[in-house]
C-alpha cells in the first residue's frame, strides 16, 4: 500500500512542477490505459483460474449491484442535506454568471 | 469504454479458466500491482498538473462547498455500505472495505484482491464499476433537479471519466466542484484502503 501512496505523491510532484512535456504526458496516458486493460485481464484471470470463485459469480453480481446502488443513494441523501444547507440558490447564481 | 472494460474482464476470466490455475495467482498479483503503480503515478501527474483549476475555487463560499461535497460522498457511501451489509450477507467490514473504493474500481479491486481476498476484489470491481455505469444514466437526470446533485453518484470518477458528462449536463461552474470532489476522493481512497487493510 505504501508503494501506491509513494507513486501518487511522486506523480503529483511531477505534475505540479510541470517537468514532463505534453507529448510525454500523452504517451504516459496511453500506456496507462493499456495498463488498465492489462489489470482487468489479470483480475479476470484471477477469478477464472479459481473454480470456487467462478461458482459464486451470480451471488457476487447481486451483492455488487446492491453495494453500488446503496452507495449512490447514501451519497444523494448527503448531497440533498448539503445543498439545503450551503447551496440552495446555486443554480440561480450560476445563471447570473 | 464501459463495454471495453467489461470485455477485458470477461476475456480475462476466459483466459484464467483455460490457461491458468490457482498456483499462478502470485504471478498475476505481481503484474497487477506493477500496472497499478504505473497508473497511479500517471493519475498523480494529472492531479498535480491541474493546479490552475484548483486556484479558481479559493473563495470562502466555494471552499465550504468544496470540502462539504467530498465529505458528503464519504459519509453517504460508508452509510450506504453499512446498511447494505444487512441485505448482502457480507460482514460490515467487507462492505465498508468495498465502498471505500468510492468508485475507483481499478485501484480498489486490485488492492483488495491482492491484499485481502480475490472474491471481495471481484465485488469491489463490479460494485464500483456499477456506480460509474449508474452515474452515466443518473447525471443528466439529476442535473435537471439541481446542478450540484449530479456530482453525487460518481464518486472519484467525477474528476475524469464522468467530467465530460457533467460539463454537458450542468455547465462549467459545476465542473469545478465535480473536479475537486473527484480529486479529494481520489487522494483519500489509498488512505482509506491502507487504514482498513492495515488497521
Amino acid at each position: 500500500m505504501e508503494e501506491i501512496i509513494i507513486c501518487i505523491v511522486a506523480g503529483i510532484l511531477l505534475g505540479w512542477f510541470d517537468i514532463l512535456s505534453y507529448k510525454v504526458r500523452l504517451w504516459l496516458n496511453r500506456i496507462s490505459l493499456a495498463c488498465l486493460f492489462l489489470m482487468l485481464i489479470c483480475l479476470g484471470a484471477k477469478i477464472g483460474c479459481d473454480g470456487n470463485l467462478l461458482a459464486q459469480i451470480e451471488t457476487l453480481g447481486k451483492q455488487s449491484l446492491i453495494l453500488g446502488g446503496s452507495t449512490i443513494l447514501g451519497t444523494m441523501v448527503m448531497f440533498y442535506i448539503i445543498i439545503k444547507l450551503f447551496a440552495g440558490n446555486f443554480d440561480a447564481e450560476e445563471g447570473k454568471e | 469504454m464501459i463495454y471495453s472494460l467489461f470485455a477485458a474482464i470477461i476475456g480475462g476470466i476466459g483466459l484464467g479458466y483455460l490457461c491458468f490455475d490457482v498456483s499462478d495467482k502470485p504471478t498475476l498479483d505481481t503484474v497487477l500491482m506493477t500496472a497499478l503503480n504505473f497508473m497511479v503515478l500517471v493519475a498523480g501527474i494529472e492531479i498535480g498538473g491541474n493546479r490552475k483549476l484548483l486556484a479558481k475555487i479559493c473563495t470562502p463560499k466555494n471552499m465550504v462547498l468544496a470540502i462539504a461535497l467530498p465529505l458528503g460522498t464519504i459519509i453517504g457511501s460508508f452509510a450506504g455500505g453499512y446498511l447494505s451489509s444487512f441485505i448482502t450477507g457480507l460482514s460490515t467490514y467487507d462492505s465498508i472495505l468495498v465502498v471505500s473504493g468510492l468508485g475507483w474500481y481499478s485501484l480498489s479491486s486490485v488492492v483488495i484482491s491482492t491484499m485481502y481476498s480475490t472474491e471481495l476484489g471481484a465485488i469491489a470491481f463490479l460494485g464500483n464499476m456499477m456506480r460509474e455505469v449508474f452515474s452515466f444514466i443518473l447525471i443528466p437526470i439529476l442535473a435537471r433537479w439541481h446542478k450540484l446533485m449530479c456530482i453525487a453518484p460518481g464518486g472519484a470518477a467525477t474528476m475524469d471519466s464522468l467530467l465530460p458528462l457533467v460539463i454537458n449536463s450542468a455547465g462549467m461552474h459545476t465542473v469545478m466542484f465535480s473536479f475537486i470532489n473527484g480529486l479529494v476522493l481520489s487522494l483519500l481512497v489509498p488512505v482509506f484502503l491502507s487504514l482498513l487493510l492495515n488497521g
